[in-house]
């Protein structure tokens, strides 16, 4: 009894320490004051109003989803095959491979920003959003290569071998029996590295520039000169987006059967 | 689905992974039909074996017959063979029904065939109403069972298993022994099982064939193995084989064999007194009494309960012995006590070391 209490306390007071920083954010942005207040002073919708007319956030929300949406299909194409073939029997190099595309996620991330910053100089690069998409792809794949590798540990052992006793040549298994088996795997991967290029403002900060611009660095760049309500305005609209996605993928796949490892035997 | 298919036969095969030697020319001929188990501890080549007739493991040289054809070079897709994994191996993001459907889509089968044929199948290995089920919510019994359904749907020329009931607890292993068995006389198919439960091999198989570091050591029907294990080796490891050895040394009565300094066995009628020969005998052929005076006595070290009998480890002076006896036998017979051994020569074989 006392120790389910005890349990219950400190989940509620994990909840209220993680809500608390949202709840503030989402109250300040509703303020009339000019400045974040909580409780918010009066209620008003004038800093969502004047977030509809910065032309330039939302310019930064859709170059944000765009380079969101392009890392994940990048980071994806080039992990999944990736941890499919690392997880093939030892060949010669293998364990230099694996150490060399996971690197990014040892590496500084800040190291990893100035090495391309200093890249794209050397190479005159004049393609902005690719840059921004490049370097977000080579921060993510070690993430696809963890889920994915980890989904394809927990398969049976020789459901290929067992394929290609039924007839099927390694086309067909790869597609209809490999590639489904991770699929739980590899969506969640797509979701880590969707969150992560989304969110994502060290590596942004080196590549962005005034033609691509991410939201994450428009906002810090905004709250360099002020910080009025209208920051959290924004905050709010990206709370929302990403609780709407939470409750689609919830919806369409069902969270925890994603998270809660649905290829297990 | 009754039908008599191809035999099989594999002709001097040797495979070597680097310098391991898994399997050091390997003869041997199923016939069409017929159910024959692999058997011998791990590390022998059993397995190499069955991955090698399933074209999984490529032998250096030698020839694999399927029916009538070399399938040496054939890749495993075209060599029609329905194989079951220890780990079943099942596919886990398709349901019973499309796991069995598998090899008959890879075949061109259409649709409704496909199902109709899956479901004949399924119903064959006694699983009916778990056909929408994923792997993950069946049991392992009935996991084995879709292992089955989708080895046997495809009528594979050969059908191979790999250690299928090991993973099963011991009761529903019994039961799939007998199934499995019914359901292969049924098919006709003939069968390859690699095990390393000799009791399995025993229950099941037409012919055993029993290996040791990459050779095979006899083959046989279970009965005659058990009776008349071909060399030493053998005798100990299928059963509850005694070997005994020592000088021969012939007298009046005949050649016998000395096994202890006052203890010598007359040699079974007709066996050759030659040298590196020992005496096999069965535990459950050995008798025990008080022992009379100068005669080798035995230590009784521990007593085994099996249920139906005791075993009874004993020592001398020329090696340790094992005898089966009815509990109320061996109870005359404490640890500790000291006995003499009675053999029958009628019950011995000499065999080689």
């Amino acid at each position: 009894m006392i120790e389910s209490r005890i349990v219950s306390v400190i989940a509620w007071g994990v909840v209220v320490f993680l809500m608390a920083p949202l709840i503030v954010v989402i109250g300040g942005s509703f303020t009339e004051s000019a400045y974040v207040a909580f409780p918010p002073q009066g209620f008003s919708l004038k800093w969502y109003v004047q977030l509809l007319e910065r032309k330039d956030f939302f310019t930064s929300f859709k170059e944000s989803l765009v380079i969101g949406v392009a890392a994940t299909l990048g980071a994806v194409g080039l992990g999944v095959p990736a941890a499919i073939g690392l997880s093939r029997g030892p060949f010669w190099g293998r364990g230099f491979l694996k150490a060399f595309v996971m690197s990014p996620i040892v590496l500084p991330t800040v190291i990893t920003g100035i090495a391309l910053l200093q890249f794209y100089r050397m190479i005159d690069s004049a393609l902005p959003l690719t840059q921004i998409v490049i370097g977000h792809i080579v921060i993510t794949v070690p993430y696809i290569l963890r889920t994915v590798g980890a989904g394809l540990q927990l398969l049976p052992p020789n459901i290929e071998e067992a394929a290609e006793s039924l007839g099927a040549g390694r086309i067909r298994t790869l597609l209809k029996v490999t590639l489904p088996s991770i699929a739980p795997s590899v969506l969640v991967g797509t979701i880590f590295v969707f969150i992560i290029s989304f969110d994502q403002v060290t590596i942004s900060i080196f590549l962005s520039s005034a033609d691509a611009m991410p939201l994450p660095i428009r906002i810090y760049s905004y709250i360099e000169f002020a910080i009025d309500p209208m920051v959290a305005a924004v905050s709010t609209v990206l709370i929302l987006f990403s609780y709407l996605l939470v409750v689609v993928l919830e919806r369409a796949f069902g969270l925890d059967r994603v998270f809660g490892g649905g290829t297990g035997r | 689905m009754i039908t008599a298919r191809g035999g099989l036969e594999l002709k001097d095969v040797h495979l070597r992974y680097g310098d391991a030697h898994a399997l050091r020319g390997i003869s041997l001929r199923v016939d069409p039909g017929e159910f024959v188990a692999l058997l011998g501890p791990s590390g022998c080549g059993k397995t190499t074996l069955l991955r090698s007739v399933a074209g999984f493991a490529h032998p250096q040289s030698g020839h694999i017959y399927i029916g009538s054809k070399d399938v040496v070079s054939v890749p495993p897709r075209e060599r029609n063979i329905g194989l079951v994994f220890q780990s079943y191996a099942l596919f886990p993001h398709l349901t019973a029904l499309e796991n069995v459907c598998f090899g008959l889509e890879t075949r061109g089968v259409n649709v409704a065939a496909a199902r109709s044929r899956a479901n004949a199948a399924l119903e064959l290995v006694g699983l009916t109403g778990f056909h929408g089920r994923r792997p993950i919510q069946l049991s392992g019994g009935q996991q084995q069972r879709v292992a089955l359904a989708r080895a046997i749907v495809i009528e594979p020329d050969i059908l191979l298993l790999d250690e299928p009931l090991a993973a099963l607890d011991r009761q529903l292993r019994v039961q799939m022994q007998t199934e499995l068995k019914s359901l292969q006389r049924k098919l006709g198919v003939t069968t390859v099982f690699v095990t390393h439960d000799q009791e399995e091999a025993l229950a099941m198989a037409d012919r055993i064939v029993v290996m040791r570091d990459g050779r095979i050591e006899q083959v046989a029907p279970p009965m005659q193995l058990f009776a008349e294990p071909s060399n030493a080796w053998v005798g100990e490891f299928v059963g509850a084989g005694n070997i005994l050895s020592g000088e021969i040394v012939v007298d009046d009565l005949g050649p016998t064999i000395m096994v202890a300094p006052n203890w010598r066995i007359r040699l079974p009628n007709g066996a050759k007194p030659d040298a590196g020969k020992a005496l096999f005998v069965r535990a459950e052929k050995i008798g025990l009494r008080a022992p009379l005076d100068g005669e080798c006595t035995l230590r009784v070290l521990a007593h085994r309960f099996l249920g139906v009998h005791i075993e009874v480890h004993l020592d001398f002076s020329g090696g340790t012995l094992r005898a089966l006896l009815p509990p109320e036998k061996a109870a005359l017979y404490p640890p500790n006590s000291h006995v003499a051994a009675v053999i029958d020569p009628g019950d011995c074989r000499l065999l080689t070391r």
